[in-house]
This record gives structure tokens, sequence and C-alpha cells, in this order.
């Protein structure tokens, strides 16, 4: 996998599953000056996007998008948002182009559905220290079990005590695998 | 992951008189997997014979002191008639249940080695003789012809990789996966030390039914009647100063455990037995690492290699994208200041231009899971 400067986002073409995985690029305003730490992806790489997934809905491919930033503008900072989440929602969320958009960055698991009602869930970092994280949110992944109109949300949790990793009941109180079902586009 | 290559795996094919010809790998509860050239050997036939063996074809494991076993040819792909090139793989069943102490099931790889990759190889030399069998390293040179993975054995080894390795696994120690079997190598007595293994990637597909599991059912699972995708997601694991995983424990026994592929693989391996839930695809989305440092990234690497082998995905099912940790400030800096030396601004993305820079140094990023 490789993100170079002449083409910084990439098109994941799985066949064999009959998936396509939009891989955006949201750092394309990132360097070392603060005034340039937020996510952007910007009108280009969107509408390059948009142009592309067109073609896998009509061939029936499932179709995800994954990018780094928090695609809901509910940071304490604002810094740490995709600042063009609006503009993402209004090329990618129309009908029936992604089925489901998953993030990071947050280091909090959430679900929000964005306006046009796109899907997104996002999942806490699996790996980084206390210090780094929310003190109520534990370390994190997910397995999405995807289907048509639906996904599945196994929600896990790294129990530092145990030294293992177990379901995550803040996201679905019962049920020892953390599961929960939503729409999706 | 093993520390020592596993005896157990393989198997030495006999002729009639008893000398070895060969070698195959149990890949099944009753499976062995050779070459089609060794089955010919082993039956008397011309060694490029192309019609399907009736006879039964005499093994004995590398382990245990049983009698020999014998199998029967289920699959059969003959050897090529000219060249090195083309298909040669046969695919046995014993024709009893019971298998000695110790032998142990090979798992095939799901990504093979890249080039570089230190393999070792189980064979029975003749030069110098090895009646028990000797494991032989080499080095992997790279893929040729699209199914063969060239071997070079490795020059201060006592041994070499020979034509008494023929069907013998190629044994990667990192993952404790096969990724081929040896086809074709030079004569003990030549100088060369180039040889040839089908890669695990075309043994699967030689016998799907047995070596590919996944191939021969949809994929995903299939919950009431409805045929869903399972996707791994993964995020901001941050190799680097804040990464959770690692050194925790009292022994560096325990501590070799605390890393977050041999956690995750643990739940994986549960969810998979409880649930069913095996990922079809993962995806990573961003802070792989901290600073955007190399070593970080080394670190990032060996972590994605690992996953993935232990969870049978293949490369390309996996999907990357970079967060801002991913983006080094170091080299963005220097990119700015070089802009600014030349009177120029800078260009966002802020690419550093030129081989001058190190991989991984700006908004661009490149992870290989080799």
């Amino acid at each position: 996998v490789s993100f170079t400067p002449d083409e910084p986002y990439t098109l994941f073409e799985m066949p064999d599953l009959a998936v396509v995985v939009a891989g955006l690029n949201s750092t394309m305003a990132e360097s070392h000056l603060d005034s340039d730490h937020y996510g952007w992806l910007g009108e280009n790489q969107l509408r390059w996007f948009a142009d592309r997934l067109a073609e896998y809905r009509d061939r029936g491919w499932l179709r995800l998008a994954v990018v780094h930033h928090n695609v809901v503008r509910g940071a304490v900072a604002d810094d740490e948002n995709l600042r063009d989440a609006d503009d993402l929602d209004q090329r990618l969320g129309q009908p029936g182009l992604v089925n489901l958009l998953l993030h990071g960055h947050t280091h909090d698991g959430r679900l929000h559905r964005l306006s046009s009602g796109l899907l997104a869930l996002s999942t806490g970092s699996a790996a980084v220290t206390a210090e780094a994280r929310l003190r109520e949110v534990p370390n994190q992944y997910q397995l999405l079990a995807v289907r048509p109109g639906g996904v599945t949300r196994y929600a896990r949790q790294y129990a530092a005590g145990q030294r293992r990793w177990i379901g995550d009941t803040r996201i679905s109180p019962t049920g020892r695998t953390g599961a929960t079902t939503s729409r999706t586009h | 992951v093993t520390d020592e290559p596993d005896f157990g795996l393989a198997v030495r094919m006999l002729d009639a008189d008893g000398t070895t010809v060969g070698v195959g790998v149990l890949v099944g509860p009753r499976e062995i997997l050779t070459c089609a050239h060794v089955v010919n050997s082993a039956l008397g036939r011309d060694r490029r014979a192309q019609d399907h063996p009736a006879g039964e074809v005499i093994v004995e494991f590398a382990v245990g002191d049983g009698p020999p076993l014998r199998a029967r040819v289920q699959r059969w792909l003959p050897p090529p008639r000219t060249g090195a090139a083309g298909d040669d793989v046969a695919g046995l069943v014993l024709t009893g249940t019971e298998l000695p102490t110790g032998a142990v099931l090979a798992r095939l790889a799901v990504n093979l080695p890249t080039r570089g990759r230190v393999v070792e190889v189980f064979g029975y030399p003749g030069n110098p003789p090895r009646p028990h069998g000797a494991w032989v390293v080499a080095t992997v040179r790279g893929q040729v012809g699209g199914h063969h993975l060239q071997l070079d054995s490795t020059p201060d080894s006592a041994l070499r990789i020979q034509p008494g390795f023929s069907g013998s696994p190629v044994y990667d120690r990192s993952t404790g996966r096969v990724v081929g079997l040896v086809a074709a190598a030079p004569l003990a007595a030549s100088e060369e030390r180039d040889s040839y293994a089908i890669t695990a990637d075309r043994l699967r597909l030689a016998w799907p039914e047995i070596l590919d599991p996944r191939r021969t059912r949809a994929p995903g699972r299939v919950t009431r009647g409805v045929s869903e995708l399972v996707v791994l997601h993964v995020s901001d694991p941050q190799f680097g100063r804040n990464h959770l995983f690692g050194g925790n424990g009292l022994t560096p026994a325990d501590q070799a455990h605390d890393t977050l592929f041999r956690r995750l693989h643990d739940d994986l391996d549960r969810l998979a037995d409880d649930h069913g839930l095996r990922p079809d695809l993962m995806v990573v989305t961003g802070d792989l690492a901290e600073w955007g440092l190399p070593d970080e990234f080394d670190h990032v690497v060996h972590f994605l290699a690992a996953l993935t082998e232990a969870v049978e995905l293949p490369r390309r099912h996996v999907a990357i994208v970079p967060g801002n940790h991913d983006v080094n400030r170091l080299a963005c800096e220097a990119y700015f200041l070089q802009r600014k030396s030349h009177q120029r601004e800078p260009v966002a993305p802020d690419w550093p231009n030129g081989n001058t820079s190190p991989p991984h140094s700006s908004n661009s990023m490149t992870v290989s899971t080799g």
C-alpha cells in the first residue's frame, strides 16, 4: 500500500470479494506548523472518488469509504476535525454511492449518521497508552459484519488488567460480543 | 510462530527399493502434497509421465518410528514435458488413518515472502548424505514465471538444496508457514545455488478442496440465509512512544506475549471459534505511527505482516489510509525550508521532492506488508 505525491489517495479494489474501498487521505493540509494541523480532503479528491464509486455501484459491489479524521465536527478543538466534512457528505453521501464510512482519530468508537443518512462508524485507538486517550474510553477495535442494507458491529475493548480483548459493553450494554446492528445506505 | 522448523510436517517419499526419491508435506489429516515427478520416480515411471498414476506410493514420516505408510494419488497435475516451468503437483491421500506421533499439519502461507527473506528447506541430501533428513537455509530471491519462487542456498551453509529435496516444504520460520514446495534444484556437484519452489498460491489453486477452504465457500459468512462480509477495523495503533503494548510482563518470555499482534490474534481466534466471525478484509484508519519515523513504520510493517498472515488475509484485502501522526514533521519542515531557500512558497500537500528524502517522510506514506 502506498500513498505517493502523484497519487496521495487510493482506491482499493477487491474483485474476489466484490468490494471497493475508497482510501481517503485527510492529511492533505498537514505539516509541521500548528496552523496546518487539521483534517482536509479537498474538492479534487472528493470529485475523483465520487466519479469512480458510481461505476462500482452499477456493478453491484459493496462500497466502503475510509478516512482518518472525524467526519462529525464534534471535537473540543476544531483542529481535530475534518474541516471539509460537509463537502464529503455532499459528494459521497448521496444515496447509493457509499454504503458505509469508517474513520479513526477520535480515540473513541462512535456511531453517527451524516445529514445525507450515510452511516459513519469510528473505533478508538487500538494501542495508545491511557495518557493519550480519553479517560473513559478504553483501547478499541471492531469487527463489522456487513450485508445488504445493514451492518452488525462487534465492538471490542482491551481489558488491560486481564491482558485480553473483551466485548465493549459501552457500545452495546448487552451481550458479551458487544454487538449492535444498524441500517446502511 | 514457532522457534524450530517442524520435522513433523515432512514426509519422505520412497521407491519400491526403499530409496528416498523426494519429500512431501502433510497438509491435511490424511493428505500429503508433493511434486508429480517425485511420484513418478517413486513408482518407477518416467520422470515426466503424464497419466494419472494408479499405484500406491510408499511414504515415511520424518518423525516417529512406525512402519512406512501407503498413499494413493488423488490430485494430479503432471510435470511439464520440457523445461522447468509448469505444473508439477501431486496430492496424495494416505490409505490408513493413523498418523505417527509428532506428525504436524503444515499451514500454507497466505502472503508470499519478499526478496531477501531467509527460509528453511527440509530434505534428504545425498551429498553429504543425511539419512535422517536435514534443514537447509536459503534466501528468497523473488518470484519468477508467476508461480515459482527462486531460492538461493546460503553460501556458507554446509548443505545445499539438491535433487533429493524435490517436493520439500519451504518453511518460513517467522510465520510458521510453508511458502512453497521445491520443484527444481541443481545437482549437488554443480556450482549453481539457485533452486525453484512452486508458490503456496499455486499449490492452493492446484488442490483447493484441501488447501483453500476460503475459496471453496463464499466470502463472509451466512447468517439466516444472508451472506455477510466481515470487516476488521483497526485504528490509531500509533507505534512509537505512546504505544501501549510491548515490554509489559515480568520475564522476557512474558513480555514477548505483550504485543498488539498477539493480543489481537488471540481475540480474533476466539471470535472465529465462538461466533464464526472471520475477517474478509482489514481497514486501518490512520495514525499507524507516532511521528512518521522510519523505525515506527518498521513496527507497523511487522505488525501488519504478522496479523494478516495469522488471520489468513491476503495483502490485497488490506486497505490503509494515513493519519496526521503518519506525517513526518521534520521532513515537512525541511521541505518548507528548502522552498524558502529558493524563495518559493511550499505547495500543499507538502511533498519533499526528488530522491533526497527518506521514505515515509511526508504526507506520502508507503507501507508494505512484506
